[in-house]
């Protein structure tokens, strides 16, 4: 008995090594670096209804997925500081080109969600503009 | 006592039979000449932490230790390492464009001055990865300063 014990322990102790190592590493942090001066954002051709249409719903200030907002927030993207938002004008173009976006979870129950290729390009040539205008 | 050896013997059985299971370890590269150190664009006190804390997941010079080969050990590891080089590869530093460039240092910086990189999984493990403070300081400002270099 004490054995089928020590053996219980020790499968329970490895069992959680292998779930913590792989836990999410969560940041309850609020959204910070905002400047009161803004850089205008220029959405360039119809990148703005696909924005509104298709990422908005998650990636804005109300939104209540806190994941999400703090990932991307459209509402606040011209407010932060040049390299953040070079930042995360990166990080949409590589979101993007791994197909990551929107999420599969989402598309199961709202399959119309789900970029096309015209989108994907839209959303992709619009971020690399604006990132080139931030960098010159 | 009848029962204990009865699961004994299938946790033995499932530790051989999972070692069967294929499994695919990054692979490694010695074609460094993209990569970040190799180009001499960092200082040899920075180049020293980043091959110690960083390059075993961000790299394709990753060392793979004797345990690595072990289920499920391997599999974690794989994992882990496959989903590092997709985040960053200092091996392919130079492949990046200014852009992504911005975007990598940022994370380091974020990541470092939390905590959260190098992951304490790996540094429970290699606990000379860990970085001290001084080390975070030094990453953070390498981080700052090669962006502004990058911003001119």
């Amino acid at each position: 008995m004490k054995k089928i014990s020590i053996l219980f322990s020790s499968l329970t102790v490895l069992c959680a090594i292998l779930f913590l190592q792989g836990r999410t590493i969560r940041n309850n942090e609020p959204l910070t670096g905002l400047k009161t001066d803004t850089t205008h954002i220029n959405y360039y051709g119809s990148v703005k209804v696909v924005l509104d249409n298709k990422c908005y719903n998650c990636h804005n200030q109300t939104s209540r997925s806190e994941k999400a907002r703090r990932k991307l927030n459209l509402d606040s993207l011209s407010l932060l500081s040049k390299v953040a938002q070079v930042s995360k004008l990166d990080k949409i173009v590589e979101t993007l080109d791994k197909g990551d976006m929107p999420p599969k979870k989402y598309l199961e129950y709202k399959p119309e969600g789900k970029l096309t290729a015209d989108e994907t390009k839209a959303i992709k040539d619009w971020a690399q503009k604006t990132s080139d205008g931030l960098l010159k | 006592m009848k029962l204990f050896k009865r699961i004994l013997l299938f946790v033995i059985i499932l530790l051989i039979a999972i070692q069967f299971i294929p499994y695919k370890h990054p692979q490694t590269n010695n074609n460094t000449k993209g990569d970040i150190i190799v180009t001499g664009q960092i200082s040899g006190e920075i180049a020293s932490i980043l091959k110690t804390s960083c390059y075993d997941c961000h790299s394709n010079q990753t060392h793979y230790p004797w345990y690595s080969h072990i289920a499920p050990v391997s599999w974690l590891l794989a994992s882990h390492i496959n989903e590092g080089k997709e985040d960053l590869n200092f091996s392919e530093w130079n492949s990046y464009n200014k852009r992504r460039k911005i975007s990598k240092l940022s994370d380091i910086k974020e990541l470092v001055e939390k905590n959260e990189m190098p992951i304490s999984s790996y540094t429970f493990i290699h606990r000379k990865a860990k970085l001290n403070e001084h080390e975070k300081n030094l990453i953070m400002k390498w981080s700052d300063e090669l962006t502004d270099k990058l911003l001119k």
